[in-house]
């Protein structure tokens, strides 16, 4: 009967012998071997998980997207790594809420050779911000900076918006895009009563984004 | 001496393809029934956990460890603003060159960073006509406090910052039956900054949201 080896047996450290007193035997390298490439792949996968976004705690109303624990005390270890490898500022919980959307309400990327409209309500607050962001949601500088807030915005009797957002200009309410290139876009309600229960909300309380046309 | 086939060069003869399969199927089949064998298998899949435990260890370990030796996140870069007992405007009075990743174009933020090691911070910010909100973020990334200008009292936001040792400290300081007036937030984390922030809804705002902001003050609540 074969012999079932010890639960350490790898971790077994070899004897030296006269004849070759340093060079580590076959055991000792497969565990050198192993270990350096178990280190490699924990470290590698922090690396790979910590992107601009947390991996957990997401949560999705229609095409947005947020994580209210970013900003609270009791954010998950991920999402204090991502605020430790730079200069972050998340909103506070009582602060505000920020959302991101990076698909229109159906699902597919936002492009900017694409012309959409965003509709709909928006949250109760003291005033809130939309902006366009590249990919990693930094907002675009220079003469690609773009965003509104709810002082440029002229809305129905209800309370509804209604923007176009195209490279193009467009009348009434518009939202220049940049040409070409994908992007987000990051809205931003301060001061306002759901907070805490974001999690909780009917996605048609934001505004959806609908796709127009694209060029091409 | 005459060419006979002894003084040829012995020339092995190449093997055919059939056989080379057939030999490389008996020689993969007798390393996998090797690897098979009882004590392999336990082996190989000892050796399998022992590396799916280590590089969880190494996950686990890098992802905590990160906040600890952080140096870029804006807790570390802005600790010492607000030196002066004021807030610093970010992108004006301090760190032109620090963006902030996910700040709003239609903001002003003010920062003070304060280190408890040196003694309690007490904030104090005057509410305006734009919203303003004050968060306390600690270093290594995370917040802990906010509160917005409609917790201001006769116009004014203000609270304390102290580590557990000075709240309890400042607790038995206080006269039975007195009403405390100081709001005390004990921070996690001995070092870390207050951010102010204001909303700017149109150009002509952001001056006064600029004024705002750098109106907050921080200074020793010893």
């Amino acid at each position: 009967m074969a012999r079932v080896p010890s639960l350490f047996a790898p971790l077994t450290l070899p004897r030296r012998t006269r004849l070759d007193p340093v060079r580590p035997d076959l055991r000792t390298r497969y565990l050198i071997v192993l270990v350096l490439a178990a280190l490699a792949t924990g470290i590698g996968s922090t690396w790979a998980v910590l992107g601009e976004k947390p991996p957990v705690g997401a949560v999705r109303l229609g095409p947005w997207q947020t994580f209210p624990r970013l900003g609270s005390a009791d954010i998950d270890p991920y999402g204090r790594a991502i605020l430790a490898r730079g200069p972050h500022l998340p909103l506070a919980a009582g602060e505000g809420i920020q959302l991101s959307a990076a698909t229109d309400s159906t699902g597919s990327s936002l492009s900017g050779s694409c012309r959409y409209r965003i509709s709909g309500a928006t949250l109760p607050s003291r005033g809130w911000t939309l902006v366009v962001a590249n990919g990693a949601s930094k907002p675009l500088t220079g003469a690609d900076a773009a965003g509104l807030t709810d002082a440029d915005i002229v809305t129905d009797e209800s309370g509804k918006l209604t923007i176009t957002a195209s490279p193009a200009v467009s009348s009434g309410n518009w939202l220049r895009l940049p040409k070409q290139t994908r992007f987000e876009l990051i809205l931003r309600f301060y001061d306002t009563p759901v907070s805490s229960g974001i999690s909780q909300l009917d996605p048609a309380a934001l505004p959806r984004i609908d796709k127009l046309a694209c060029e091409g | 001496m005459s060419d006979t086939a002894l003084d040829q060069p012995i020339k092995a003869a190449p093997p055919d393809r059939r056989s080379l399969s057939l030999a490389m199927r008996a020689s993969s089949g007798k390393q996998l029934r090797r690897l098979l064998a009882r004590g392999n298998l336990a082996r190989l899949l000892h050796g399998l956990a022992l590396f799916v435990a280590l590089a969880a260890l190494a996950h686990l370990l890098t992802t905590l460890l990160i906040p600890r030796y952080a140096r870029q996140d804006a807790g570390s870069l802005f600790v010492v603003a607000g030196a002066e007992g004021r807030a610093d405007l970010i992108g004006m009075d301090v760190q032109a060159e620090v963006a902030i990743i996910d700040a709003d174009p239609f903001t002003a933020i003010g920062v003070c960073g304060f280190d408890l090691n040196d003694g309690p911070l007490r904030v104090r910010a005057r509410a305006g006509q734009l919203p303003l909100a004050l968060s306390v973020h600690v270093r290594g990334g995370g917040v802990f406090y906010a509160v917005t200008d409609k917790a201001a009292q006769r116009g004014i936001i203000e609270f304390v910052v102290l580590n557990q040792v000075q709240f309890d400290e400042r607790a038995a300081r206080d006269d039975d039956g007195e009403s405390i007036r100081e709001l005390r937030v004990v921070s996690p984390a001995p070092q870390g900054i207050v951010v102010a922030r204001a909303l700017v809804r149109q150009p002509s705002d952001r001056q006064g949201a600029e004024a705002l902001v750098r109106a907050m003050a921080c200074g020793s609540a010893s």
